[in-house]
């Protein structure tokens, strides 16, 4: 009887554990979507979500357009929200950096609701974080407040903007963190971001600004400036705004000649970490935002191997509308062969050298051409061919590309090869980069 | 004893363009068909001179009156009656005219010069030329493998080597076609191993200066030397040619090819500079990347730290260029 009335105690007990562990379960899960009530919300209500938001939000979003002077015709077409009572929009500086470079030749505008085109001028620029801070003369009835943000990977978002020029658009998204070889942040936002939503807010359905649309690359896969940039650029706005259009650039020069000093820094320089290739050791990792990879080539019809090692980052930035640099990136290729005989095999490295995986583009009004200094340098007992190239960017005084390239001799069936390539740098950065780079690379017998 | 006279009628440089002998006299000259002498200027009368022999029995030029008038050349005077002596020269309208007797005296002549080059005869036994064609093209075939690195088919490699060498052929038969028109021989073996030949030469300078420039990595040196070795080669590539057939004199065959080949150059120079080193603007980097399998003791080679000194020098360059235009 004891027994019948133990083993029924225990199975009391196990249901109540049991009941107990679904109760926890379940306030566990409510938890879970209260905390992302857009989830909650969309439980019961998908659709309207996007509606809800729409409605609450889209006054504060207006289309910035960069109009030529001259002709009256629309240069550029973005978005931007309003941020303040005083009237304070924020973009991107990529949609407004003609005006910046030109600026007798165009003028930047924002449309209000009812389709009328109304001044604004330029106040504040971060080029690295491509954001800019344009002033209207009206007083907005709606604007975000910007504060920051603390939120979850997989949070539901709301990107708004102009894409194409069609409309005032909301697009769904998730949030997904930070990109992760970038030293200047920029979040991951999995929604498609058309071009004409730069500078248009992504926002939680609280109305949060998230971030500001910047970029995309395809396929649902999208990028946002972090609202903290945004909150820094703002109070630096709005305690010293810039009054000459004509001093932007001279900002834009300034800004660029801060970030490569402070992106070359002593971990750079020091070139600790490494790979082997071969009998070379070569510098690889720079520093925790660089992201390495390496591929090989045994094409059997191909009468030589090829394995590469290349390093770069996320980080770029946005000059002009034909200009794009992005600091430093690197590639070392190792060729050999057991097919060709040593002339044959050097003709091959000759044309192989002579090639530049990635090249910085620039037009010939914003870049002179590139010119260059060969010789034959001894490294450790091993001779290199090298080349050092540089061009000087026109408008921006102090700032260069360089394209550092080597070639080991003396092997009749092997060489190596590697290319440096560092834009919107100093001279002096060009070459200390340079110098340390080539003196990293070391052999074994 | 027949008194007879040479009228001549020069061109501009003192040649003889006609050459009348006048063996009755009194004779005329002038525009009109009526004269022993007729001159097609319209400068000249239908009647201006007349040629006649005087009491002592000499020669006699007299002016008939003309519009233009009878002008001897040196010393330069208008003249009505003089009497003809070797050498003088008279002017009448556009026309100048020299008078010569049977007893003026002429130079005896002159020696041919013989060829003193050695290689044309080699080239001009069709056998030897044959020969010398073949050994350039399996050194030219060397040439062209030595600076490939493909796999290659053998199929496509052979197919490529006879459409060179089609070319070659074409090449030899245009200078064959204009060797037959002036010497009734073809000569073709001998035009076909001077293309052959100075194909090699120019394929062989040009890979020299590869290793001249891997070794000094030079600048301006490398352009003056290409550009000057292109010339001499193609030159005597043209001369030789030439001299197979043979056209003009030797100095002039020298002079002929050596325009002909720094024009082609120049027009190529001029080409690669506008591509290069010129005004075309470009976004890629252009250095010299020739590499070359030499041992490290070939190498003329420099530290890092006076490489890197060296560069400094590119940022006054890009500066400089940055405030053009």
């Amino acid at each position: 009887m004891a027994i019948i009335l133990a083993g029924a105690i225990k199975i009391q007990e196990d249901l109540v554990r049991f009941f107990f562990r679904i109760a926890l379960l379940f306030s566990f899960f409510y938890l879970i979507f209260i905390t992302s009530p857009a989830s909650a919300a969309q439980q019961t209500q998908v659709a309207s979500d996007a509606q809800v938001v729409f409605g609450r939000f889209s006054n504060n979003v207006v289309k910035i357009q960069v109009v030529e002077n001259s002709s009256g015709a629309k240069a550029v077409i973005g978005s931007g929200f309003f941020v303040t009572a005083d009237g304070h929009i924020i973009t991107n500086y990529h949609v407004i950096s003609k005006q910046v470079h030109y600026p007798e030749r165009y003028r930047t505008e924002f449309v209000d609701a009812s389709g009328a085109s109304n001044p604004v001028s330029i106040i504040k620029i971060d080029v690295i974080n491509d954001l800019a801070i344009v002033q209207a003369k009206i007083k907005p009835a709606h604007y975000f407040k910007l504060a920051p943000v603390n939120i979850k990977q997989g949070v539901r978002l709301f990107s708004l903007g102009f894409p194409h020029d069609i409309g005032l658009t909301i697009v769904e998204g998730t949030y997904n963190g930070f990109l992760k070889y970038a030293l200047y942040k920029k979040i991951h936002f999995t929604g498609s971001i058309n071009p004409g939503m730069s500078g248009g807010p992504t926002i939680t359905a609280f109305g949060n600004v998230v971030g500001v649309n910047v970029s995309s690359a395809g396929e649902q896969v999208s990028f946002l400036v972090p609202v903290d940039a945004v909150l820094k650029l703002l109070s630096s706005a709005l305690k010293q705004p810039i009054t000459d259009s004509k001093k932007l650039l001279e900002a834009v020069r300034s800004q660029l000649l801060l970030y490569q000093d402070s992106y070359i820094s002593e971990n750079i320089i020091n070139m600790n970490d490494s790979v082997q290739l071969g009998r070379f050791r070569l510098p690889s990792k720079l520093a925790s935002y660089f992201n390495c990879w390496a591929d090989a080539n045994r094409k059997e019809k191909d009468l030589f191997h090829t394995v590469n090692h290349q390093c770069s980052t996320d980080d770029y930035i946005y000059v002009s509308s034909s200009h794009r640099s992005g600091v430093i990136r690197f590639r070392h290729r190792l060729i050999t062969t057991d097919k060709l005989n040593r002339f044959r095999f050097y003709s091959l490295y000759s044309n192989l050298f002579n090639e530049v995986y990635v090249s910085i583009h620039g037009s010939e009004e914003e870049v002179t051409k590139y010119k260059c200094e060969t010789k034959t340098v001894d490294v450790k007992n091993i001779s290199f061919k090298t080349t050092f190239c540089v061009r000087r960017y026109r408008k921006l005084e102090g700032l260069y590309d360089a394209i550092f390239k080597a070639a080991s001799l003396g092997e009749n069936n092997s060489g190596l090869e590697t290319t440096l390539v560092l834009s919107s740098v100093s001279f002096e950065n060009a070459v200390k980069v340079s110098k340390r780079y080539l003196e990293a690379i070391s052999w074994k017998e | 004893m027949e008194r007879v006279v040479y009228v001549e009628i020069l061109d501009k440089r003192g040649g003889v363009k006609e050459r009348i002998r006048l063996d009755a006299f009194p004779a005329t000259i002038g525009r009109a068909y009526t004269n022993s002498v007729i001159i097609d200027d319209k400068h000249v009368c239908p009647e201006h001179l007349r040629i006649n022999l005087d009491e002592k029995g000499n020669f006699i030029v007299e002016d008939l009156g003309s519009v233009n008038g009878l002008y001897q050349v040196n010393p330069y005077k208008r003249v009505s009656l003089v009497e003809i002596t070797p050498n003088l020269q008279f002017s009448i309208g556009s026309t100048v005219l020299q008078f010569r007797r049977p007893e003026d005296k002429v130079a005896p002549a002159e020696i041919v010069k013989p060829d003193r080059t050695y290689l044309f005869p080699l080239l001009k036994h069709q056998g030897a030329a044959l020969g010398i064609f073949f050994l350039s093209s399996l050194i030219f075939t060397l040439i062209i493998y030595l600076n490939s690195y493909a796999k290659i088919s053998s199929i496509l490699f052979i197919g490529d080597l006879l459409a060179v060498f089609f070319l070659f052929a074409v090449w030899a038969g245009v200078w064959s076609m204009v060797n037959r028109l002036l010497t009734h021989t073809f000569r073709f073996a001998s035009h076909l191993s001077i293309a052959s030949l100075g194909t090699v030469s120019i394929l062989s300078f040009i890979n020299i200066t590869g290793y001249y420039s891997f070794i000094f990595s030079p600048e301006l040196s490398l352009d003056i030397i290409m550009t000057a070795g292109l010339i001499i080669l193609g030159s005597l590539f043209l001369f030789c040619h030439l001299s197979i057939i043979p056209a003009a004199s030797q100095i002039r065959r020298l002079v002929y090819s050596t325009i002909v080949s720094a024009g082609i150059m120049g027009i190529f120079t001029f080409i690669v500079y506008i591509e290069g080193a010129g005004s075309k603007f470009s976004n890629e980097i252009k250095f010299n990347s020739t590499l070359k399998p030499l041992k490290n003791y070939w190498l003329i080679t420099s530290s890092s730290d006076s490489f890197f000194e060296n560069v400094r020098h590119l940022k006054e360059k890009v500066d400089a260029s940055a405030k053009e235009d």
